[in-house]
C-alpha cells in the first residue's frame, strides 16, 4: 500500500455519491428477486415468470447433475528424465538366465518401456542353444503375479526389512553363540555366487559357535549346514554314481551323440533334468536326411511326451523299471559274452521282451554311441543303467561323468535326516529357500510337525505357500527378473541373470538376505562381480575385468575353455562307504550289479501300481499360479487346468469309468490309496498307459491356488515315499476305487485318432530312403474338366493372388522334430496377448489359443482295410485308439494362411482379407462377428471372442487383462481384442512389420532369419521355420522344396502358406496307402477321380 | 370368367351372404376378445418376454452365453433362422403362385398365410442380427457409404446375398400383403362406429374408395406384385441354401441345396399354415371358410414337397457315397450313424415317412390328425436344419477339432421366445386385421359357395344354371 496510485470504479466513487456508497455494500447492485419467485403472493405481478423459474430449476438440476459426473482421469506421465536406453515403441532385449532349481535356460528378455513382456531363448547359449520351454517363457507372467508376498512378515504381521533383519540376525547370533543348530534348506542352487554366500553365512555362524577354522569343519557335525532337497529329486542318479564311480554327480548327456537311445521312464524331452538342452540335441539327430538318425526306445508306465516321440515304445509297470534294465543288461552282456545277472520276469503284454532284445541289438551294434537312461529315482536301477553304459563304453560320448551337470543336487537322505533332527528338537533355526517342503515332502515325514519344533523358522519364498504360513519370518524373495544372479548349469558353463525391472514389491532376493544376515551388506550384484573377478575372470585371459564383465552380461553366457575351475557344485560326498572310497577313473564301473539286481528283483508289484510324474509346463509346481501354463494343454492328454489319474482306457472300461471326456460327459472320480495316503482325482483315458497302472502329475493342489474357489488339482507329493535313501515316485501296491462322483474336466481335444486321413503324414526311415515320394508322400492330383490330371495347386476356380514378387511369408513345420513340448503355444500366448479363458470355457471347447498342437493316437483298425477306396470303412473301429498305440503324433496347427482362403470369400464385410505378402489378415475393427469364416475354415483355427474377456466377471480370476498388474505383460504391439470379433494367428505380423522396417532403415533387404514368429523362435528343436518363401535362398523355401513337404488338406485347394514335413520314424516298415494296389471298382472303370472333379468345381 | 363345377366341394360352406362374410370377418375386430384369446395372448406374451430377456442377455454379455464353440460356430441361431425363413415361404407361395395359377381356394387362407410370412420373416431376421458378435455394427452388412472411404461389403459372401434376398422378400411380401388389405381395411373403416377406429382404419386403408377404377387397379397391382413375388419364393431359400452350398464344409458343399431347400421351405411353410389355420378357424369361428377342402389341398402339397425333400435326402446320401470323397462320405455316414443319429432319425421320420400317411384320404381330411401332423412336420424341418448345420460342422475335416454342440438355456429361450413373439404378433393381427380377404371371398361366393352350389344343383334339376 505504499503506492500513491488509487483507482476508482467511477466518478461516483470519487465523489462518494451516497447512493453509490449504499450500493457498494451490496454484492448485487440490485436486489435478487428471490422472494418474488419463491413466494406465491402477487404471482401475477412478479417480474420473474413461472417460465423463468422452470429455466432456473432446469439449469440448476442440469448443472448439479453435470457437476456430479466425473470423467475418468487416465494419467499418462512422461519421463522427466528419459532413460537413455528406453525409446518408446522400441523393445530392448536383455540377456538373462532362468533357473528355478528345476529348469534352466539362458534367455533373452524383451522389455518395452521398462516392462519385461516376453522371453525368448538366448541363441548364444552353448547349453540351451536358444530353446526355451513352456515353463520358461511363461515365467514372465509370474513376475506380475499380484499374489506374491509383497513385504517381509514377522509371523502374520507385515513388517519392514530393518526390523526383520535385526530380529533374525539377533536370534541367529544367539543360537550360534550357544552352539545351536542352524540349517539352510534349499532346492538345487546352481549359482556359484549364491553357494559362496551360503558358505560365508555358514562360516559366520559356525565360527561364532565352534571357534574352529572354517576348513576344518566337519560337515556331519557342523552346527550350520546347508541341505539340498528338490521337490522332484534325481538323487538316485547321484547316489548311484557315488557308489559306482565315486562321484556324487549327475553326468552331462549329449543326445546328439547317441545313435541308440534307450530311456526307461525318463521324460527327457519334457521335464527330466535339462530337457530344453536335450530336446535340441535329440532333434538334431531326427533329421532323416542327416548323416544318421538316432533310434529311440522308450520303456515307461505312463504315456509321456518323450514316449510319444519314441520310435519303439514299450509300456511297463513301475515295478519293472529295474527288471527291464536288467534284461537289457543281460541281452547286451550275452551278445558281448559277459556274465549275466538274475532278472525277474516282466509282463510281456505289449511285446516288451522283443523290444528289449531289439534295443540290445541296436545298442550293441552302436557300441560307444548309445545312451541308456532311466527316470527312476531308485539307486539300484540307476546302478544297472550305469553298468549298461559302462558295458557299452558310452561314457565320454553320449554321457560324461567328468563334466557334471549341476541342475539337480538333491540329497534326499540328508533332507530326511534334517526332518528327523527337527522333529527331535535338535534344530534351532531353519531357513527355507526355493522350496515348499510342507507341500512337497512325503506325507509320512511329518514336516509340518517337525517345523513346529524349530524356534527360528525363516522362509525366503516369494510366493505365499504352505511352508511360509508356518514360518516365524517371511523374507520374500524377488522374482528372477528383478534379481541379479549367476548360474552354472554344468561344469565350465556359466550364465548371468540380470534384473530387467526394479522390484515391484518390497522384496529382496534370497541371496541378498543371506548376505545381510552374514554381515556382508545386501549388494548381491557387487558380490557376484567380486566372485567372478576372483574366480572366473582369471580363466578368461582378458586384461581388464570391466570389459569382460560387460561382455558376459551382454551375452548372458560364459564358457570356460578349460575345466580348470574345480568348484564342483555338488559336494563330493565325504565318508563314503568302504570300498567306494576313491573316485574311479571314468568308465570304470565300481558298483555291484548283483547287489543292485537282488534289490530290483526284490520289488514285488501289487495288482495296481502307480507312477507319479512331473508334466510339461507345470513341472514341480512352482508356477502353479500362472494361467498361461494352465491354459496350455498337456501334450499327451490335452487336458487343461487340472491334474488327474491317467489310466488305460481298457482298464477304465473294466472299472466302468467314462473314457471319453466331453463337454457334457465329465470324468469319473476315483480315490487312490497308497501307503495310507489317499488322493481323489478324476480319471482320464490315456492309451498306451500300462495296464493296471495309473499315473498322477505333481505340482498341483497348492493351498490357495484356486479359480472360482475350486482348488486347481490335487497334491500328489504326499503319495511319494522314502526308500533306499531316495524319494520314490513309484508305488507298487495301491488300491483304486471309483467314488461314483464326476468332475467336469476340460480337454481341448476330444477325438483322438486320425480316422485314416492324411493329417500327419508318416513314413519309416527305410521307405523314405529306398522308395520314391509317390509311395510315402504322394502329390495329390485332380482331374480337370478335360480329364487331365493336374496338381491341386494348379487348378483353381479363383484368380491367384499376386504373390510372385515381393515377400511371401511362409512357414514350414517339421513333424519329425516337433516333440509336442508346447513352448510355441505359450510363446504365442505371450506375444499375441491371447486371452486366457479358464477351465469352464475350455470345457465348452472355446479355448483361444491361436496355435494348438493336435495329438493323434494310432488305432488298432487297419488303416488300409479302412482306406478311402474301400466302401466298408469301419468308422467306429477307427475312432478308438489302440490299447497300446504304436504311433502317437503331434501336429502344431495354426492359421494356414491359405492363398485361396475359404474364410476370406464368406465374410460379408471383408474383415478378413489377403495381404499382398501372402498373409491372411484379420481386421478386428471391421469384424462384425458372423463366425462364417470360422465355420468355413477347414483347419478350425479361428477363435471367436465369445465374451469380453477383459471385463466379464466370469474371467475375473484368470484374465490377465483384468488385473492391473497382470496387464503389464501385454504386448503393446498387439491389440487386445474386443468382444464379438474373430481372431487367429497373424503369423506375428507385428514382428514381420518390425523386421521390414528395420531392414528399410538399414537400406537392405530383409535377411532370412531376421524375422521370426514367436513360435518359431521359442521352438527348442527348430521344428518351425519361418521366412520369405519368395526368397529362393531362404530356409523356409528350401524346407518346402523338400520331398517331405506337404500341405494339410491340400485336396480342399486352399493352397496354404504353411507346409508340413512328413514324419519319418526310425522303426519297422509302415504300409503306405499309395503303395497298395487300388481295388476300387470305380478306379477300374476310370471314374475314381469323380470326387476330385467335384472339389475342383466348387473349391 | 371362372366356371366352377357344381360337383366340386364348395369353397364356402353354409348359406353365406355377402353380408355374412363381412360380419364374420369383421367380428373379431369389432367385438370383444374371448377368454381363450386373452389366455393365449398372455401365455405368448410371457414366452415372448422371456425370449426378449434372453436376447438382451446375449447382447449384453456376448455370444458365449449360447452353446456354440470353436468347431460349431452356428447352431440354433442359424437353424432357427432358416426354419423361420422356410416357414415364411408358404404365404407368398399361396398368395402369389396360387394367384397366378388361379387357385381360388387360396382366398380363404392367403391373408393369414401372408401375415404368417411377414411375421416369420421378422422372426427369421432376428437371428442373423443377434448372432453377430457385434450387433451394434451390424449395419455394416449393408452397402452404405461410410466413413472408411472406399471400404465396401464383400459381394462374394453368401451372407451378403442373404441380406439382399431377405430384405427384398420381406419388402415385396409386405407390400403385396398390404395392398390386398386396403379394401378390407376400408370395409372396417366404413363399418366403424368409434371415431378412433374410423380414423385409424381410415389411415390404414389409404382412402380406398371402392370405385371401379380402384378395383381395376387393385387387380392389376395384385397381378404385377404376384409376378414379382413368385420368383422370390424360389430365390430366397435358394440363396439361404447358398450360405451352406458355397462353403467348403462336407455336408454343406452340395449343389442340390437350392431346390432341396425351396421344397423344404414350402413343406414347412404349409405345415405352419395348417397349424395356424386350424387354430384360427376354431378361435375366430371361420369354419365355413377354412374347411376340410383347404386342408386337404394343403396336405397334398405337403405330400409332394415332403417327397421331394425325401428324394433330396436320399440323393445326398447316394452322391456322398458315389463321389468317393473321403470327407463327404464320412459327413453323411456320421449324420446317419454318428453321435447325432437321433437328430437324423427325427428328421427322416418326421419329414419323409410321416407325410406319406397323407396318401390315405381319411387321414388327410381329418383335421385333428392334420393339426398333429403339421406340428410333426415343423419339428422335422427344424431338425433338418439342425442336422445340416450342426452335424456337418461338428465333425468336418480335422478329427482333432471334432466336438459336440450342447445348447444352453439362452439358445432354447431365444428360440421359444421367437415363437412367443410370433404368436403375439399373430394374435394381435387376428384381433385387428381382417383375417380373411373378405372382399375377394365375396367374388367367389357366387360360384364356389355352398349356397350357390345348392342353388345350382336345385336349378340344374330343372333348368340349366343361370350364372349371375
Amino acid at each position: 500500500m505504499s503506492t500513491e496510485n488509487k483507482y476508482w470504479r467511477g466518478v461516483e466513487e470519487l465523489q462518494e455519491d451516497p447512493e453509490f456508497v449504499e450500493n457498494a455494500k451490496n454484492e448485487f447492485p440490485e436486489q435478487v428477486p428471490v422472494d418474488e419467485f419463491l413466494a406465491d403472493s402477487k404471482l401475477a405481478e412478479t417480474s420473474t415468470s413461472r417460465r423463468d423459474f422452470l429455466k432456473f430449476l432446469g439449469f440448476s438440476t442440469a448443472a448439479a447433475t453435470l457437476a456430479a459426473c466425473e470423467t475418468p482421469v487416465t494419467k499418462a506421465i512422461p519421463y522427466v528424465v528419459k532413460p537413455e536406453e528406453v525409446t518408446p515403441g522400441v523393445a530392448n532385449y536383455y540377456a538373462s538366465t532362468f533357473s528355478d532349481g528345476n529348469d534352466y535356460a539362458s534367455i533373452l528378455v524383451k522389455t518395452r518401456e521398462g516392462r519385461p513382456i516376453h522371453i525368448e531363448g538366448n541363441k548364444l547359449s552353448t547349453v540351451t542353444g536358444g530353446g526355451v520351454n513352456a515353463n520358461v517363457n511363461s515365467s514372465v507372467l509370474s513376475l506380475y503375479d499380484g499374489t506374491r508376498i509383497q513385504t517381509p512378515f514377522i509371523g502374520e504381521t507385515a513388517s519392514t526389512w530393518d526390523a526383520v533383519d535385526s530380529e533374525i540376525t539377533q536370534k541367529l547370533e544367539e543360537i550360534a553363540s550357544r552352539g545351536g543348530n542352524i540349517r539352510i534348506l534349499t532346492n538345487s542352487i546352481i549359482s556359484p555366487s549364491t553357494k559362496a554366500v551360503i558358505a560365508k553365512f555358514t562360516s559366520k555362524y559356525a565360527s561364532v559357535a565352534n571357534d574352529i577354522e572354517e576348513t576344518e569343519l566337519d560337515q556331519s557335525t557342523a552346527n550350520v549346514q546347508h541341505v539340498t532337497y528338490d521337490a522332484v529329486s534325481n538323487a538316485g542318479i547321484i547316489n548311484a554314481n557315488r557308489v559306482d564311480f565315486g562321484k556324487a554327480v549327475i553326468p552331462t548327456y549329449d543326445f546328439a551323440k547317441a545313435k541308440t537311445i534307450v530311456s526307461i521312464g525318463a521324460d527327457f524331452l519334457s521335464t527330466w533334468l535339462s530337457s530344453i538342452e536335450y530336446s535340441g540335441q535329440y532333434a538334431s539327430r531326427r533329421n532323416p536326411d542327416g548323416e544318421w538318425m538316432s533310434k529311440h526306445y522308450q520303456f515307461e508306465a505312463n504315456m509321456s511326451m518323450t514316449g510319444t516321440n519314441a520310435d519303439v515304445r514299450g509300456a511297463i509297470k513301475p515295478s519293472e523299471f529295474g527288471k527291464v534294465a536288467l534284461h537289457l543288461y543281460n541281452a547286451i552282456a550275452e551278445q558281448m559274452g559277459k556274465a549275466t545277472v538274475s532278472a525277474g520276469d516282466v509282463d510281456n503284454d505289449n511285446g516288451i521282451v522283443e523290444k528289449i532284445a531289439a534295443a540290445a541289438i541296436d545298442l550293441a551294434a552302436n557300441k560307444g554311441n548309445g545312451l541308456v537312461i532311466s527316470g527312476s529315482n531308485d539307486q539300484a536301477v540307476q546302478s544297472v543303467v550305469n553298468a549298461i553304459n559302462t558295458l557299452l563304453g558310452n561314457y565320454d560320448s553320449a554321457l560324461n561323468i567328468d563334466t557334471s551337470s549341476n541342475l539337480k543336487q538333491s540329497n534326499d537322505s540328508d533332507a530326511y535326516g534334517l526332518v528327523n533332527e527337527m522333529t527331535s528338537g535338535k534344530v534351532d533355526a531353519l531357513i527355507i529357500w526355493g522350496l515348499n517342503p510342507s507341500y512337497s515332502m512325503p506325507a509320512d515325514w511329518g514336516f509340518d510337525e517337525a517345523l513346529s519344533q524349530v524356534s527360528l523358522s525363516v522362509s525366503l519364498t516369494g510366493r505365499p505357500d504352505e511352508t511360509a504360513q508356518s514360518c516365524g519370518y517371511i523374507c520374500p524373495d524377488s522374482h528372477y527378473l528383478e534379481s541379479w544372479n549367476d548360474a552354472s548349469p554344468r561344469a565350465g558353463e556359466y550364465s548371468l541373470t540380470q534384473p530387467v525391472i526394479s522390484n515391484l514389491f518390497d522384496t529382496r532376493q534370497g541371496a541378498a538376505s543371506l548376505m545381510q544376515w552374514s554381515g556382508l551388506g545386501s549388494d548381491y550384484n557387487q558380490f557376484i562381480k567380486d566372485y567372478w573377478k576372483e574366480n572366473l575372470f582369471p580363466l578368461s585371459g582378458e586384461m581388464l575385468f570391466s570389459p569382460f564383465w560387460n561382455k558376459v552380461l551382454q551375452d548372458g553366457i560364459y564358457s570356460t575353455k578349460t575345466n580348470a575351475i574345480s568348484t564342483p557344485m555338488v559336494e563330493t560326498e565325504e565318508g563314503l562307504e568302504q570300498g567306494d572310497m576313491s573316485p574311479l577313473a571314468s568308465g570304470n564301473y565300481g558298483g555291484d550289479i548283483n547287489k543292485a539286481a537282488s534289490s530290483i528283483n526284490g520289488v514285488v508289484g501289487g495288482s495296481w501300481e502307480m507312477s507319479i510324474y512331473s508334466k510339461t509346463g507345470i513341472g514341480d509346481g512352482q508356477q502353479l499360479r500362472n494361467p498361461w501354463l494352465h491354459e496350455t494343454p498337456d501334450p499327451v492328454t490335452k487336458v487343461v487346468w487340472d491334474n488327474y489319474i491317467c489310466m488305460n482306457p481298457v482298464d477304465m472300461e473294466e472299472l466302468d469309468f467314462n473314457t471319453s471326456i466331453q463337454q457334457q460327459e465329465p470324468a469319473d472320480v476315483a480315490t487312490v490309496t497308497s501307503n495310507g495316503q489317499t488322493i481323489t482325482l478324476p480319471v482320464v483315458a490315456v492309451p498306451g498307459q500300462k495296464r493296471k497302472t495309473i499315473s498322477i502329475a505333481l505340482g498341483y493342489g497348492q493351498a490357495g491356488v484356486a479359480v472360482d474357489g475350486v482348488q486347481i488339482g490335487q497334491n500328489a507329493y504326499p503319495l511319494t515315499s522314502f526308500s533306499n535313501g531316495t524319494i520314490s515316485y513309484n508305488a507298487f501296491d495301491i488300491t483304486i476305487a471309483g467314488t461314483g462322483e464326476t468332475y467336469p474336466l476340460a480337454c481341448t481335444q476330444t477325438h483322438h485318432t486320425m480316422m485314416g486321413r492324411k493329417m500327419v503324414n508318416e513314413t519309416d526311415l527305410n521307405s523314405y530312403k529306398t522308395k520314391g515320394r509317390e509311395v510315402w508322400n504322394p502329390k495329390g492330383e485332380i482331374l480337370d474338366a478335360y480329364g487331365k490330371a493336374q496338381p491341386f495347386d494348379e487348378l483353381n476356380l479363383w484368380n491367384d493372388h499376386g504373390i510372385k514378387t515381393g515377400h511371401r511369408w511362409g512357414m514350414s513345420i517339421d513333424l519329425n522334430t516337433c516333440t509336442g513340448c508346447s513352448a510355441c503355444v505359450t510363446a504365442c500366448y505371450s506375444e499375441n496377448n491371447v486371452p486366457v479363458v479358464g477351465r469352464d470355457e475350455v470345457r465348452r471347447n472355446r479355448e483361444m489359443n491361436w496355435m494348438r498342437i493336435d495329438r493323434y493316437y494310432s488305432s488298432d483298425a487297419d488303416p488300409l482295410a479302412h482306406s478311402r477306396d474301400k466302401g466298408d470303412r469301419d468308422y467306429d473301429a477307427m475312432e478308438d485308439p489302440a490299447e497300446y498305440p504304436t504311433r502317437v503324433v503331434h501336429q502344431p496347427v495354426m492359421c494356414q494362411h491359405c492363398n485361396h482362403a475359404p474364410c476370406e470369400t464368406v465374410c460379408p464385410v471383408a474383415a478378413t482379407t489377403h495381404s499382398d505378402e501372402g498373409l491372411n489378415q484379420m481386421t478386428y475393427n471391421r469384424c462384425i462377428g458372423t463366425r462364417y469364416c470360422m465355420n468355413n475354415c477347414p483347419y478350425k483355427v479361428r477363435r471367436f471372442n465369445w465374451f469380453n474377456y477383459n471385463a466379464d466377471s466370469k474371467f475375473a480370476d484368470i484374465s490377465i487383462a483384468q488385473d492391473d498388474l497382470g496387464r503389464m505383460v501385454l504386448n503393446p504391439d498387439v491389440v487386445v481384442r474386443a468382444r464379438g470379433v474373430m481372431e487367429k494367428c497373424s503369423m506375428c505380423v507385428q514382428r514381420v512389420q518390425a523386421g521390414k522396417l528395420d531392414a528399410k532403415k538399414k537400406g537392405k533387404p530383409v535377411v532370412d532369419g531376421e524375422v521370426k514368429t514367436a513360435c518359431a523362435s521359442a521352438c527348442p528343436t527348430n521344428a518351425i521355420t519361418f521366412g520369405d518363401h519368395n526368397d529362393a535362398a531362404s530356409e523356409v523355401r528350401k524346407s518346402t522344396e523338400s520331398e517331405r513337404a506337404y500341405h494339410l488338406l491340400e485336396e480342399v485347394g486352399t493352397q496354404p502358406n504353411v507346409w508340413y514335413l512328413t514324419k519319418v520314424k526310425n522303426s519297422e516298415e509302415m504300409r503306405h496307402l499309395a503303395a497298395e494296389p487300388a481295388h476300387n471298382h470305380k478306379e477300374e472303370n476310370g471314374h475314381g477321380h469323380d470326387h476330385e472333379e467335384k472339389t475342383e468345381e466348387h473349391s | 370368367m371362372h366356371k366352377e363345377a357344381d360337383i366340386r366341394i364348395p369353397l364356402i360352406l353354409g348359406d353365406k351372404t355377402y353380408h355374412d362374410i363381412t360380419e364374420d370377418v369383421c367380428a373379431p375386430v369389432e367385438g370383444k376378445a374371448n377368454k381363450l384369446w386373452y389366455m393365449a395372448f398372455t401365455f405368448a406374451a410371457i414366452v415372448a418376454l422371456w425370449g426378449v430377456c434372453c436376447i438382451i442377455y446375449t447382447i449384453g454379455r456376448g455370444i458365449g452365453v449360447w452353446g456354440l464353440n470353436n468347431t460349431v460356430g452356428w447352431a440354433w441361431d442359424i437353424t432357427n433362422f432358416v426354419w423361420w425363413v422356410g416357414i415364411g415361404h408358404a404365404g407368398t407361395l399361396i398368395s402369389a403362385v396360387l394367384l397366378l395359377f388361379r387357385q381360388r381356394w387360396r382366398m380363404a387362407i392367403n391373408r393369414s398365410a401372408e401375415a404368417m410370412t411377414i411375421f416369420a420373416v421378422m422372426m427369421a431376421a432376428v437371428f442373423p442380427g443377434i448372432h453377430m458378435g457385434r450387433i451394434w455394427v451390424g449395419y455394416w452388412v449393408f452397402p452404405l457409404p461410410n466413413a472408411f472411404g472406399s471400404l465396401w461389403v464383400n459381394f462374394n459372401s453368401p451372407l451378403l446375398w442373404d441380406v439382399f434376398a431377405i430384405s427384398t422378400y420381406f419388402s415385396v411380401g409386405l407390400v403385396f400383403w398390404y395392398v390386398g388389405l386396403l379394401p378390407d381395411f376400408a370395409t372396417i373403416r366404413d363399418r366403424a362406429v368409434k371415431p378412433v377406429y374410423k380414423t385409424v382404419y381410415g389411415i390404414l386403408s389409404f382412402g380406398w374408395t371402392g370405385d371401379v377404377k380402384a378395383w381395376i387397379r387393385f387387380e392389376e397391382v395384385s397381378l404385377v406384385l404376384a409376378g414379382i413375388a413368385t420368383p422370390l419364393v424360389f430365390s430366397v431359400h435358394s440363396i439361404v441354401s447358398m450360405d451352406f452350398a458355397t462353403s467348403v464344409i462336407p455336408g454343406w458343399h452340395t449343389t442340390i441345396f437350392p431346390p432341396y431347400f425351396v421344397a423344404g421351405a414350402i413343406f414347412s411353410g404349409f405345415a405352419m399354415v395348417q397349424t395356424l389355420m386350424l387354430t384360427l378357424r376354431k378361435v375366430v369361428g371361420l369354419e365355413s371358410y377354412i374347411h376340410v377342402k383347404h386342408v386337404e389341398y394343403m396336405n397334398i402339397i405337403i405330400i409332394i414337397t415332403g417327397s421331394v425333400v425325401g428324394v433330396a435326402y436320399i440323393t445326398e446320401l447316394f452322391i456322398s457315397w458315389y463321389s468317393g470323397v473321403e470327407y463327404e462320405g464320412y459327413a453323411f455316414m456320421n449324420r446317419a450313424t454318428g453321435p447325432y443319429w437321433w437328430a437324423y432319425a427325427i428328421m427322416m421320420s418326421c419329414n419323409v415317412l410321416s407325410p406319406q400317411i397323407f396318401w390315405f384320404k381319411s387321414l388327410r381330411t381329418n383335421l385333428t390328425f392334420t393339426f398333429f401332423m403339421s406340428i410333426i412336420v415343423n419339428i422335422g424341418m427344424w431338425f433338418e436344419r439342425f442336422v445340416i448345420i450342426v452335424t456337418s460342422l461338428h465333425r468336418d475335416y480335422m478329427p482333432s477339432s471334432w466336438e459336440m454342440f450342447h445348447p444352453t438355456f439362452v439358445d432354447v429361450g431365444i428360440y421359444i421366445g421367437t415363437i412367443g413373439i410370433f404368436f403375439v404378433l399373430f394374435l394381435l393381427y387376428a384381433r385387428t386385421f381382417p383375417v380373411l380377404a373378405l372382399n375377394e371371398l365375396k367374388s367367389i361366393l357366387k360360384i364356389a359357395g355352398e349356397a350357390q352350389k345348392e342353388r345350382n344343383r336345385d336349378t340344374n334339376a330343372s333348368t340349366p344354371s343361370n350364372d349371375k
